[in-house]
């Protein structure tokens, strides 16, 4: 379930497409045009490159929307749009006077009768040879995480009432998320979440729609599970500050579909204002993206030294051996030479950032909070935080909101005090109802879940289950550390999304069927293992830190500790302030 | 057979066990492959035998964990079997543990009972302990199915790839959908375009016959108009314009400068707005030039019809309707831009000089090879090597060529430069990928060599590295090279002759800008073609 194969299988679907399957070799001519729309383009671009197109001869890309495109009629046209009325009536318009000699249309996602038919009205010249749809209605950022790109204000009112467009994007993206894994999937969601319960039932309906048409897969011997979850019953992780590369570029930064934006750093290059960062097409990132900080500095290092001797092996060009090599090696060594300094630059953006907001300090702190029961150490710290001039008012309204979702149900006192002491403070007054609001948001549902303390007392097996992944996991961050590290410890990351433990759950068949209900109640016989595959999507948005924890997951699977293969899926990646924000409107 | 008898089996359950929680209640135990709970190990032992296929005595000359079983003391009596009315899944595929060492499918380690050997039950191959742990439906010839098997375990590489696991992907054509719509319409829209065509030959028509009839003198020629407009109106029916308010296309409401007009060919009133463009008055020379192959009686005796006056106003969905396909069939037809032929001359070479690389490197190869081991390389394989040297350079020479000529054209419009950028950067990958490296044989690096089509001469003039060795043992020209200079000298000539006779059509159609770029083209070609003849000398064509 690797999600780039899958992208790579639907590119090289279009830019290779042939009208007839047996078509002969005897065409006009081989160079071809791909015409996308705005949609489209983000999908293409984030999957593909200008050196992977025009090895197969796509000479030209367009937009749909671009109204200045001149005729050539000597061109064969590759289609890709997603079916929104938008780009339809833009390729009605296309159709009725063709600017291209042959049109292959290609869908991301299920396109209507009544659209083809439209379609089909304007082609007056019989230029269209091919339509097909394909199923990518998505991002794909990792090899197992894709998001929606639909920020939540866009798509419910106070994570309690889905907007009635934004559900239907969401089952349709889902949809075809299921399609291009080929899936028909037995649908779980979270039982407290009214959100959920009705993504669950559009998505099975969706389903059951194009039951034979679509969904016509072979069985598997296990059933497959899209376990739908809420962003409400886990706060904590999108609010506690990330340590991995991949999340920090996004959370100081600002990464927006593989683009980060350097613009605002000091004495930046100019080539290195906007830079593409792909865990496909840069190794480097690939390998380091989910490391931690005090990780990533070794590696940049190592990253850099490797250069450095690379440029050194460069002036002793004796031999013709060494000649051959380095001019073999030239382009991958320009390209090389480029990926340092980004990432070098990036680096040296993070940790500036890191120091100026005092961050070390923050999380530390929060990652306390999160972790140990209340104590009166904590919360002297964070006290004294509070009052620090330094520290910025965003982190201190987080601290104390990851204070009150933590403890503000066991120790109301000490959290009116809190309160009282952020209103005498400088904190602006929407901020503090801000926090009044997510008290209420959060209070009913928060306080019933599995939350770290509430797990102890309800539910042993669980219990023994996490702390003992708990314990390997920081065993494995303290090995790592101790050989080479700028981090004494590995406080930075005590605290463990909820979602580590609902897939070690899952993967022993162990998840909870009161909390995470069947939309259909599976028949016995076929329940009897876990799932082989599993999709999970949080509605409210996924963050980089539960990437890594998939990541992880599927890594498992290479040792044999699990059998079960993850993608997840989000209709956004937050970040903290992304997160907090939403919970403003 | 309990799971005690069998050591392999043993070993299976034990570690199966070890996954599960610890603080599972005693007494109940559950089944490591389905996870079915149990009261006890012995109700567990049956079914893992009866459901699993653990029971190795039936086919006790197969099973080579019966072996292995016989050697340890049977400790337990073992539940009692229910042989013969349960089937069980076949065991003679099975690999067998101990006639020769065996080792793990896996890992390679070597198997014994300490790491717990274990065959797939669905390939048979053995594996150890750790690497046959995945579980797979099968049925009772250890076939998987989905449906109705039930669960056995297996290696890695049988539960990989078992059919659908690995599948994505999904599409839908519906291109035959998309045609069988486009045919539900096109016999009304074929209808509606006859209808047009026959009043438009009508019209054609009535207008030569009015002409020939009229244009005998200046008296009569005033007569002309007013019997055309009668003519317009038996052609079709013309719409009444009392009622009509607006404009039955761009539904603009007629005002004083906005007129009406009827359509000659539909009868609809439409404006005359310029910026709409509704309604367009089109020559009559021009309505026929456009639609030749239509049976227009009077056009083909009647020559000159530049001389006839007359224009017929025809709103913008007749002409759509009548002249959109046809021009785009026309254009269809007409020769394709110059970039796209520079672009196929490029793919052709390239394709070429891949397929001439790949000989040439095999037989540096074995050149190299021979040196190695201190023997002069047989003359066959100099021979050979040269000759393919010099079908690398001429090729190399021709792509050089082209690639000029695709840096020197001039685009006609965004999309060509468009076109010419990505030509040029697949050029220069082509280069960096093919070239570079085999110019490095040369000892000749120029830093930062630029990858654009201007640093390519230098590759050709300096040639591999083959030429030097070729140079000693061929000091003046040899009858290959002659042969070859000849080849190249006749290509270059060819060459030459091409794109003089595309200046001189570059003249007469005075594209000025084109002659600049193919007079340097041509200087280029000359000056080799001197170098050539200056090396061939008397060898030369007289």
């Amino acid at each position: 379930m690797n999600l780039f194969k899958v992208a790579d299988l639907y590119v090289s679907r279009i830019v290779n497409s042939k009208a007839k399957p047996n078509a002969n070799a005897e065409e006009s001519t081989k160079i071809k045009a791909l015409l996308l729309d705005k949609d489209t383009v983000t999908t293409i671009s984030m999957c593909s490159t200008q050196t992977e197109l025009l090895q197969n001869e796509v000479y030209l890309v367009d937009t749909l929307e671009n109204p200045n495109r001149d005729t050539m009629r000597h061109i064969k046209c590759m289609v890709y749009i997603s079916p929104s009325e938008e780009s339809i009536q833009l390729l009605v318009k296309e159709l009725q006077n063709p600017k291209y000699g042959e049109y292959h249309i290609f869908f991301n996602n299920m396109v209507s009768k009544s659209q083809l038919e439209r379609l089909a009205e304007a082609d007056d010249m019989e230029a269209v040879v091919k339509v097909e749809e394909i199923f990518q209605d998505y991002h794909i950022l990792n090899e197992d995480l894709c998001t929606l790109d639909c920020s939540n204000d866009l798509l419910f009112r106070n994570f309690e009432l889905w907007d009635e467009d934004g559900l239907r994007t969401v089952t349709e993206s889902i949809t075809s998320l299921l399609l291009s894994l080929k899936l028909r999937p037995q649908i779980r969601y979270a039982t407290n979440s009214k959100l959920c319960a009705k993504l669950a039932k559009e998505v099975e309906f969706s389903i059951s729609q194009n039951d034979t048409s679509l969904f016509d897969f072979p069985t598997m011997d296990t059933t497959p599970i899209l376990l739908l979850l809420d962003r409400k019953n886990d706060p904590l992780t999108p609010l506690l500050q990330p340590w991995t590369y991949q999340s920090m570029i996004h959370e100081y930064i600002g990464v927006k579909r593989n683009i980060v934006d350097l613009s605002k750093v000091d004495n930046i290059d100019k080539d290195l204002q906007k830079v593409t960062l792909s865990a496909k097409q840069d190794p480097f990132f690939h390998d380091t993206m989910y490391l931690n900080f005090g990780e990533l500095g070794d590696k940049v290092k190592q990253y850099v030294i490797n250069y450095k001797d690379k440029t050194q092996s460069n002036t002793k060009i004796e031999t013709i051996e060494d000649i051959k090599g380095f001019i073999e090696k030239y382009p991958e060594f320009r390209k090389l030479s480029g990926n340092v300094s980004k990432h070098m630059a990036i680096v040296g953006e993070l940790d500036k950032q890191l120091q100026l907001r005092d961050i070390w300090g923050v999380s530390e702190l929060e990652q306390n909070i999160s972790v140990h029961d209340d104590n009166q150490e904590d919360y002297q710290q964070l006290l004294t935080l509070l009052d620090s001039q330094k520290l910025d008012n965003f982190y201190k309204l987080k601290l104390s909101c990851i204070y009150m979702l933590r403890h503000g149900n066991s120790n109301p006192r000490q959290m009116d005090n809190l309160i009282s002491r952020l209103k005498s403070s400088s904190m602006p007054i929407e901020d503090v109802n801000l926090l009044l609001k997510i008290k209420k948001m959060f209070h009913t549902d928060f306080s019933n879940n599995t939350s770290v303390d509430n797990m102890k007392k309800t539910n042993n097996v669980s219990d023994h289950l996490l702390s003992d992944l708990a314990r390997r996991f920081n065993d494995k961050l303290n090995s790592r550390n101790n050989n080479n590290s700028t981090m004494s410890d590995n406080v930075f990351m005590q605290h463990l999304p909820e979602i580590s433990h609902i897939l070690t759950e899952l993967s022993t068949n162990k998840l909870s069927i009161e909390k995470y209900k069947y939309l259909k109640e599976p028949s016995s016989i076929r329940n009897t293992l876990p799932p082989q595959d599993t999709v999970v999507f949080i509605v409210g948005g996924v963050t980089y830190e539960e990437a890594k924890i998939i990541h992880e997951f599927n890594q498992d699977i290479s040792k044999n500790n699990n059998n079960m293969r993850v993608v997840l899926g989000g209709n956004d990646i937050l970040s903290t302030r992304e997160f907090l924000r939403s919970l403003r409107l | 057979m309990g799971i005690t008898n069998a050591s392999s089996t043993t070993t299976l359950s034990t570690n199966a066990i070890e996954e599960l929680p610890i603080n599972e209640p005693l007494g109940s135990v559950a089944c490591p492959i389905c996870s079915q709970e149990f009261i006890n190990l012995q109700k567990l032992n049956k079914h893992l035998d009866r459901d699993h296929g653990f029971d190795n005595t039936r086919n006790k000359s197969s099973s080579s964990l019966r072996s292995n079983s016989q050697k340890l003391p049977t400790s337990v009596g073992g539940s009692p079997k229910k042989q013969g009315k349960q089937q069980r899944i076949r065991t003679t595929h099975w690999e067998q543990l101990g006639k020769f060492p065996s080792t793990c499918g896996e890992c390679n380690c070597n198997l014994n009972d300490s790491v717990g050997a274990t065959n797939c039950r669905k390939c048979g191959k053995l594996y150890c302990g750790r690497h046959c742990r995945h579980k797979i439906k099968l049925n009772l010839n250890a076939k998987y199915d989905a449906e109705s098997g039930k669960w056995y375990i297996c290696c890695k590489s049988c539960y990989n790839k078992r059919p659908g696991y690995n599948d994505y992907g999904s599409y839908k054509d519906l291109t035959d959908d998309f045609v069988r719509y486009r045919n539900s319409n096109s016999e009304d829209k074929a209808l509606r375009l006859l209808q047009l065509e026959v009043r438009l030959v009508k019209l054609v028509d009535g207008v030569f016959r009015l002409y020939k009839r009229y244009n005998s003198n200046v008296i009569m020629r005033l007569k002309f108009s007013n019997e055309v407009s009668k003519l317009e109106r038996i052609i079709c029916p013309w719409k009444d314009d009392q009622n009509v308010v607006d404009c039955e296309i761009c539904i603009q409401p007629f005002t004083l400068t906005v007129r009406k007009h009827h359509c000659r060919l539909c009868g609809s009133v439409v404006c005359d707005d310029p910026h709409t463009m509704c309604s367009k008055k089109i020559p009559i020379q021009l309505l026929v030039n456009a639609s030749k192959e239509l049976p227009f009686k009077e056009a083909e005796k009647f020559k000159n019809i530049k001389d006839i006056q007359y224009s017929a106003l025809l709103c913008t969905k007749c002409t759509n309707t009548l002249y959109l396909k046809r021009m785009f069939k026309q254009s269809m037809k007409e020769k394709q831009s110059n970039i796209i032929q520079l672009y196929e001359n490029m793919n052709d070479t390239s394709k070429v000089i891949l397929k001439v690389l790949s000989t040439f490197e095999v037989l540096l190869l074995q050149v190299e090879n021979s040196k190695k081991s201190q023997d002069s390389p047989s003359e066959v394989l100099l021979k050979d090597l040269v000759t393919t040297r010099g079908k690398v350079m001429r090729n190399f020479s021709a792509f050089n060529l082209v690639v000029k000529q695709i840096n020197q054209y001039k685009p006609k419009n965004a999309t060509e430069t468009k076109i010419q950028k990505s030509l040029q950067i697949t050029a220069s990958e082509f280069v960096n990928k093919n070239i570079i490296p085999l110019k490095s044989l040369n000892f000749n690096i120029e830093s930062g060599t630029s990858i654009c089509g201007s640093s390519l001469p230098n590759i050709i003039d300096t040639g591999p590295q083959v030429k030097k060795l070729s140079d000693l043992l061929f000091n003046n020209l040899t009858i290959k090279e002659v042969k070859e200079y000849r080849e190249e000298l006749m290509v270059l000539k060819e060459q030459s002759f091409l794109v003089q006779s595309m200046v001189e059509t570059a003249k007469t159609q005075r594209k000025f800008e084109e002659l600049k770029s193919l007079d340097e083209n041509l200087k280029d070609l000359n000056v080799r073609i001197e170098e050539l003849e200056n090396k061939l000398g008397e060898e030369g064509f007289s």
